[in-house]
């Protein structure tokens, strides 16, 4: 900071004694420039200082109380995780129990389904899964890739085929869904799908390729 | 009061979690004060506020006994704000500012108190965070310069700079936005 | 027996969940490891490792699936990412999950943004601003299926939220979207139709389409029953018009009078010839004039 600045400064931070005060004001008024800025400067920060204070809402304390959490429960929480690791492994003896028993029960189970004809469907619920074909033309490319939302933007996990005539081609199936992707050529070069379904703003300025699946 | 207060943490620390509402009321409106000012948002200021109680709560074996604690929870509440607003752009751009802060007022017509409020707000949501938090702290809550010190961990130097910046940067913008014509 | 087999049936699924538990929770031990060990590799400070991998625990611990976690911390520091910037990547996917909202959007466009290279700025920026209109848009989804939307199974719910945020993140009011749903629920349609419509309705806006016309199009469309297929039909209707180079208004009139005629596949009964549906048929079909070198 300048001289004159420096000295305005301390004039509204109150930092002169009284003499000193005196004698610099006297500088200060006596050049219109400084003495307005003085003003001014003092005038916002009375205008500030003078700022109604807002006061918290009704609700916050009880809010507060209730994110909080106990230092007991805390405690239990690190004994917990400290034991964690000898649960783990208990738990891989119980499971491995439970593998061969339940082997044993399946075994005797699929004899008598046999015999009583009752279908059993795979217990975990398989949604209707469609599988989509991806080309990509590019014969000068030493590698083309599939980064999307079904797999996470991942640039090396879908790497896909090269057919003899320049095209690239990878399957995949999808469940019923709207989903985002681009090609990456080479590992870098970002490139969209010109026989996109659809094109969607990612969200950073560009433009993700769209694929729609669904069974209508 | 101090030792009252230090006797308080004590026994939230020793797990009598119910006491810690005593320190939340006493403090929460500086808190959310200071919140608001640094971040121009009530829902956004409640939010960070109860954050930053919180925080502390959970930080309470640190407390070191030898500050006040309403300088630990300022700390706290900034460095909330300013990692909040790190994330963000660093600096909104002018066609984002509502418009009507830059409409000067008929200078016929009384403007209104609240108007000026809004208006003085939108000014120091302009200013580069650490501008803000100095004007923040030592205009809206009065502190001096050397609680400033131990809150945003700078020289007392550093922050009479940073305030001065402050104020000349405000100035320009209140100026423009017609608050500080007589 | 009959009741001797239920009992085994209900044995097996137990067992069958516990394993897979079993195995739910090896897989987040092993991804909290490959994050311990990324982070310990890094030429961060002792303390911002600390706190980076205390943030990223708090993360997995809060319910953010273990295996988005190990992507984002392993890809953000890879990139060469500051410690703070990954710990607000922490801090905003922890705050998406207490404030209940759908947190695979927020974690989909962080790993979009890490991958692409986006800089940590603006992949904040762009999270938090998700954020904020998924809070809405949970709001507003949740009013419409408690005003009584139909919905099929519990991932439209979620999927509806993401696409209401992208259509706000659009700046499309809340208003026309709320009334778009009330409007759907009405015709008894379900929040799977809604999805679809507001997504079509986006993509128009995002192109260039004035709002009011892709509102109107879109209205129409939901006047006539379109299927889902209809509108991925009339969405590539409309693409082709871009890149063949017709100005929007062409190709405004262009929809609007097939629509009218009933045509090319928008009849609003069976949507148009299979772009989805049967497997193995090319739905996402690619390929074209060298994209070589084009972004």
């Amino acid at each position: 900071m300048n001289k004159n600045t420096d000295i305005i400064r301390k004039l509204i931070d109150g930092e002169f004694s009284h003499e000193e005060e005196k004698t610099v004001l006297k500088h200060i008024e006596s050049d219109p420039l400084l003495n307005d800025e003085l003003n001014l400067l003092k005038k916002t920060v009375r205008i500030v200082e003078n700022c109604e204070r807002k006061s918290a809402p009704h609700s916050f304390t009880s809010e507060v109380m209730r994110g909080l959490k106990p230092h007991t429960e805390a405690k239990r929480q690190g004994i917990l995780n400290f034991f964690f690791r000898e649960r783990v492994l208990r738990w891989n003896l119980a499971a491995a129990m439970a593998v061969m028993l339940s082997v044993a029960v399946l075994g005797g189970m699929f004899f008598y389904i046999q015999k009583k004809d009752i279908l059993i469907s795979s217990i975990t619920n398989r949604e209707q899964m469609i599988t989509i074909r991806f080309e990509f033309y590019s014969p000068d490319a030493k590698s083309v890739s599939l980064a999307g939302d079904f797999n996470k933007w991942s640039i090396d996990e879908a790497i896909m085929k090269k057919q003899d005539n320049g095209i690239w081609t990878m399957e995949i199936p999808l469940k019923p869904k709207i989903y985002n992707y681009m090609f990456v050529i080479d590992g870098k070069v970002w490139a969209e799908d010109p026989k996109a379904d659809s094109y969607h703003d990612d969200g950073f300025g560009n433009k993700n390729s769209v694929v729609r699946v669904s069974t209508s | 009061m101090q030792q009252e207060e230090h006797s308080l943490i004590k026994q939230c620390v020793e797990g009598n979690a119910d006491i810690y509402a005593v320190l939340v009321e006493r403090h929460k409106d500086m808190v959310y004060n200071v919140a608001y000012r640094m971040l121009g948002d009530a829902d956004l200021a409640q939010d960070l506020a109860q954050e930053s109680f919180i925080s502390a709560y959970n930080n309470l074996k640190n407390f070191r006994y030898d500050s006040k604690f309403s300088t630990w929870l300022y700390r706290i509440a900034i460095n909330k704000c300013k990692d909040y607003l790190k994330g963000k752009r660093q600096h909104v751009p002018i066609d984002e500012i509502s418009e009507t802060a830059f409409t000067k007022a008929n200078p016929e017509e009384d403007i209104s108190k609240k108007q000026i409020m809004d208006k003085v707000q939108t000014a120091i949501n302009m200013l580069p965070e650490d501008y803000r938090e100095a004007i923040v702290l030592k205009h809206i809550e009065g502190l001096n310069y050397r609680e400033m010190e131990v809150i945003l961990n700078l020289s007392a130097n550093a922050l009479k700079v940073k305030t001065h910046r402050g104020r000349e940067m405000l100035r320009r913008l209140l100026k423009e936005m017609g608050v500080l014509d007589e | 027996m009959k009741i001797t087999l239920m009992v085994k049936l209900v044995f097996i699924v137990i067992l069958i969940a516990a394993l897979s538990n079993e195995t739910a929770i090896a897989n987040t031990e092993k991804n909290k490891e490959d994050i311990r060990l990324a982070i310990e590799k890094s030429t961060l400070s002792q303390e911002r490792k600390a706190i980076l991998l205390s943030r990223s625990y708090a993360a997995i611990k809060a319910g953010t699936p273990s295996d988005d976690i190990s992507i984002i911390i392993n890809r953000g520091l890879a990139k060469g990412w500051d410690s703070k910037s990954l710990e607000s990547l922490m801090t905003n996917v922890i705050n998406s999950i207490e404030q209940d909202l759908p947190v695979k959007p927020v974690l989909n466009r962080i790993e979009q943004g890490l991958s692409k290279g986006v800089s940590p700025e603006k992949v904040l920026y762009a999270a938090e601003g998700l954020i904020v209109k998924l809070a809405a848009a949970n709001g507003i989804v949740n009013n419409l299926v408690r005003s009584g939307m139909k919905t099929d199974k519990d991932s439209d719910t979620g999927d509806a939220v993401q696409s209401v945020a992208r259509a706000m993140e659009k700046l499309i009011p809340e208003t026309t979207i709320t009334d778009m749903g009330t409007k759907i629920s009405r015709n008894k349609q379900s929040i799977t139709k809604f999805n679809a419509y507001v997504n079509t309705m986006t993509t128009f806006v995002e192109m260039g389409m004035p709002m009011e016309r892709a509102f109107k199009i879109v209205h129409r469309a939901i006047d006539k029953g379109y299927t889902e297929g209809n509108m991925i039909m009339m969405e590539k209707s409309f693409f082709n018009g871009i890149k063949s180079g017709s100005d929007m208004n062409h190709i405004m009139q262009n929809l609007e009078s097939t629509m009218n005629r009933g045509g090319m596949g928008f009849s609003g009964m069976d949507g148009g010839s299979g772009m989805s549906g049967s497997p193995g048929m090319g739905g996402g079909s690619g390929g074209g004039g060298g994209r070589h070198g084009g972004r």
